[in-house]
Formats: C-alpha cells, sequence, structure tokens
C-alpha cells in the first residue's frame, strides 16, 4: 500500500487516482477533442481547488503555489530528519553565497527550525573570492539575506586567507584551471570561518542537479576515490579545522528550487561567474540537462545510481592523512590547497594541476627544479 | 527563466519578463512589453520564440534556444504557472 507521495494528505495512491479519475470523468474525452483545452487550467492534483502552477518534474504532480510550498519545505524537512543531520542545541552556519540554493537553504533553515523545533542556533558564513563585478554583487545580496533572515553573518575572503584574489589568480594561471583553484580554496575558507565563528556543523545549497552533475564528472574522469564520497549527504569530522557539513537540499531539483524562490519572491543573485565558461562541469551539466528533459526522473536516478555503487575489493584508494605543513586532512604529504598556492608564490601555475606528485617532494624538501621540470609547471592556457 | 503573460486577442499583447540570468542574452533588459504583428491563427509559443529570438535576443542564441524550443535548462512560465502543464499539442 503506497501512500500518496505528495506529502500532504494521507491517502494511498490507489485512493487518489479513483477520487481523480471520478471527478474529472470528462476530462479524457476533452483533451482528445483538442478544443479550448488550452484554456482549461490544470488543477492541483493535491488539494484539487486552486490552479497548479507547476509540474513537479521529481514526481509529475501538477501543484499550486501553496501544495508546492508545503511539498518542498516537508521534503527538505524529511531528508534532514531521515539522515539525521542536525541535534538540538547545536550551532550550525549556512554557506552563503547570495545565490539561488543558498538562499532558499537559509530561508527553509530558518522556516523549519521554527516549524519543527530544531533548537538549532542558525547562522550565515560567506566567502568573498575577490571577483570584481561579480562577487561584490553578491555579497551585497547576502548583506540583505542578513538583514531579511536576522541571522549573524561573517564574510572571510581569499585575500586575507591566502593572500591571493580569484583576480589575481586568473591573471598568472589562465582561464582553463582557474576553478579548480577556487573550489579547493574555498573549502578551506568556509571550514576557516566555521571554526572562527565556533559553529558545529556548516550546511551547503548543494541540489539534486549539482550532486548528479559530480557522479558524472567523477565517471567521465575514472575518479573512484571522489565518486565514492560524492553522493553523501554529509560528511563526518575528519580532524582538527574541518567542520562536518551536510546538504540538506540533496533531493531539491534546481528547477523546482528556482520556483520556490520566484514564487517566494525571494531575493537572490545570479549570474555566471565571468571566470567559469570552460569549467568541465558545464558539459556534464549540458548532458545532464539534456536527459531531464527526456526523462525527468534521471537526475534523481543517477543520484540513486552514485549512492549505492561498490568498489571492488582490491581496488587501490587514496588514505586519508593530514597534510605535513598546514595539518588540514590531505592524502598526500601536502594538501591540495598548500600546493597550489606554493605554486602561485613561486610563480609555477601548474603546480597542483595534474600529477605531479614526485615534483611535491622536492617541493617540500626545497630542492632545486630542473629548467624542464620548471617550464611544465609554468606553461599556461589562456 | 523566461515568463510571458498575454492579453487580449486581436491583437496579443504580450509581456515576457527574463530573470535567472537569462537576461543577459537581451542586453541586461529583464522585461519587455510587445504588442506582436496580427495574423490569422492564434499565436503559439513557437511561433513566439521564433520572434523572440529575431526581434529581443541579442547575442548567444544558442543558449536560449535549441531547435524548436527553449534550450533545456531554461524554465518557461506562461501566466505564471510552469508550461510544462500543458501538452506539446497545444504550445508548439
Amino acid at each position: 500500500m503506497l501512500l500518496c507521495p505528495c506529502v500532504r494528505c494521507s491517502h494511498t495512491v490507489e485512493e487518489q487516482w479513483i477520487r481523480r479519475m471520478s471527478e474529472h470523468q470528462s476530462a479524457p474525452e476533452q483533451l482528445a477533442a483538442g478544443k479550448s483545452q488550452a484554456r482549461m487550467p490544470v488543477l492541483c492534483s493535491s488539494c484539487s481547488e486552486k490552479r497548479a502552477v507547476l509540474k513537479r518534474p521529481k514526481t509529475g504532480h501538477s501543484l499550486c503555489k501553496a501544495c508546492f510550498f508545503w511539498a518542498f519545505e516537508e521534503e527538505v524537512h524529511r531528508t534532514i530528519v531521515a539522515a539525521k543531520l542536525f541535534r538540538p542545541g547545536e550551532t550550525v552556519g549556512i554557506a552563503a553565497s547570495g545565490g539561488k540554493d543558498s538562499t532558499v537553504l537559509a530561508h527553509v533553515m530558518k522556516l523549519l527550525n521554527e516549524r519543527h523545533s530544531y533548537g538549532l542556533e542558525l547562522m550565515l558564513i560567506s566567502v568573498d573570492e575577490g571577483i570584481t563585478g561579480y562577487r561584490d554583487d553578491s555579497l551585497e545580496t547576502v548583506k540583505r539575506n542578513q538583514q531579511q533572515y536576522e541571522l549573524p553573518l561573517k564574510i572571510v575572503s581569499y585575500e586575507e586567507l591566502y593572500g591571493w584574489t580569484m583576480d589575481a589568480i586568473v591573471k598568472q594561471v589562465g582561464l582553463k584551471n582557474n576553478c579548480t583553484f577556487c573550489g579547493v580554496f574555498r573549502r578551506q575558507a568556509l571550514d576557516r570561518g566555521a571554526v572562527m565563528l565556533k559553529v558545529d556543523k556548516i550546511c551547503t545549497g548543494h541540489n539534486a542537479d549539482d550532486v548528479a552533475e559530480t557522479v558524472l564528472m567523477n565517471i567521465l574522469r575514472g575518479d573512484i576515490a571522489r565518486l565514492r564520497r560524492c553522493t553523501a549527504i554529509s560528511t563526518a569530522s575528519e580532524g582538527d579545522g574541518v567542520v562536518p557539513r551536510c546538504k540538506p537540499l540533496k533531493y531539491a531539483y534546481e528547477k523546482e528550487i528556482v520556483l520556490y524562490a520566484y514564487f517566494k519572491k525571494l531575493d537572490y543573485f545570479s549570474t555566471e561567474c565571468i571566470y567559469s565558461p570552460n569549467a568541465y562541469r558545464g558539459y556534464a551539466r549540458t548532458f545532464l540537462k539534456d536527459l531531464e528533459s527526456i526523462r525527468p526522473s534521471s537526475i534523481m536516478d543517477i543520484i540513486h545510481s552514485g549512492e549505492n555503487l561498490s568498489v571492488r575489493e582490491g581496488v587501490k584508494m587514496p588514505v586519508q592523512g593530514t597534510c605535513s605543513r598546514c595539518g588540514y586532512i590531505s592524502s598526500q604529504a601536502l594538501c591540495k590547497s598548500c600546493v597550489l598556492l606554493e605554486g602561485l608564490n613561486r610563480g609555477l601555475p601548474k603546480l597542483g594541476i595534474g600529477k605531479h606528485h614526485r615534483l611535491h617532494e622536492k617541493i617540500l624538501s626545497q630542492q632545486p627544479l630542473t629548467e624542464r621540470e620548471k617550464r611544465k609547471l609554468k606553461s599556461v592556457d589562456f | 527563466m523566461c515568463t510571458v503573460g498575454s492579453e487580449g486577442q486581436t491583437k496579443p499583447r504580450n509581456s515576457s519578463s527574463l530573470q535567472g540570468g537569462a537576461e543577459l542574452l537581451f542586453d541586461g533588459v529583464k522585461e519587455h512589453h510587445v504588442t506582436l504583428p496580427s495574423q490569422s491563427e492564434p499565436w503559439d509559443m513557437k511561433q513566439l520564440l521564433v520572434w523572440i529570438q529575431r526581434n529581443l535576443l541579442k547575442e548567444r542564441p544558442e543558449l536560449f534556444v535549441q531547435g524548436d524550443t527553449v534550450r533545456p535548462g531554461i524554465l518557461v512560465l506562461i501566466n505564471d504557472a510552469d508550461w510544462e502543464l500543458m501538452s506539446r499539442k497545444q504550445l508548439l
């Protein structure tokens, strides 16, 4: 006996079907005749009273605004409860960029915290990568969010943490691998901000589309270690300076997040990062969007496949240790952040891009590099 | 995201709003109020999209349209409702 997935009623699927068929008996004939159905509004499949405003890609249900809000919010609530993401009394840092995902996350977290008495203390953490024109505008949005949601806000910048803004990094590195720098630095920056704010957990606005794209990317790159980890809804605490983080919106479709923000008139900022057009993720995204247009459940299916992947015994996996320079979590002698920073500071922008692990040893022990090695690390694609 | 609202039957007046980044392809202009040229049959979405592409779209059409319809990933609302609620036949 399947319960109706609308989340709102407690009817079984069979009862709903019988009810709908008897109420809309004439509908199939009208559609077949192809008359003025274009004008007949579709009714909400949950309350059957109001006009439907969207068709959910996840379930195929047509819902009105109120039922959609309820379904969306309650599904996030169920995700949080089922995965036991939080404990009462915890301080949670919401990673906020001013974009649609983090704005919706902040809104829904605050709402559910009150509605279901999670007992959490919520804060906003934002990262300033130093991208002129892009990040300045979105930070203004985060500051407005802080006022709107009445939550404390902490902004950490690459400049103060690493001594490099993304603008300066791109000048040295070019436009091909810059996203690697940004992603690696941002992860650590969020942790540093969280430690400064003394939060117990971080939550990010990664949505179902993001997770599915990551699964596809890791398959395409043959990165089995990441493929195993990337569908996890939360990370455990992995040592000092690393704050556990989770993704409450993991099963929320991007389309629904956009429509939630639109219908709720939430204030958010949306522009493509100026440095991202060549990012590898773009290819995975295009593919995913094409799949979604043919079969909307593809996104959930890919996540499900990723979650149920098992690795054959005997496959070599990296062992998690700590960076010998900064103590951050790392599977190599030096963490990625330190390697990239070293490359930037020494004018060797390709250090850390691709596999040059032998050279890491040389660099750690301050040995001089040969001319050939230096040339390999200096070449840059613009 | 592209939202479309319409009024009037004889001379279709149409207001389109672009947001979520889509407006960047239209010179940053978010709201467009247009009067479509009159024709014998009512306008359908396919014709509207062609008209938008010809008259309003300023750059990189491949980011907005793909074949007969919008590029996957672009959400379209008609009179504030998801166009996926309507059948393909009614629209295109």
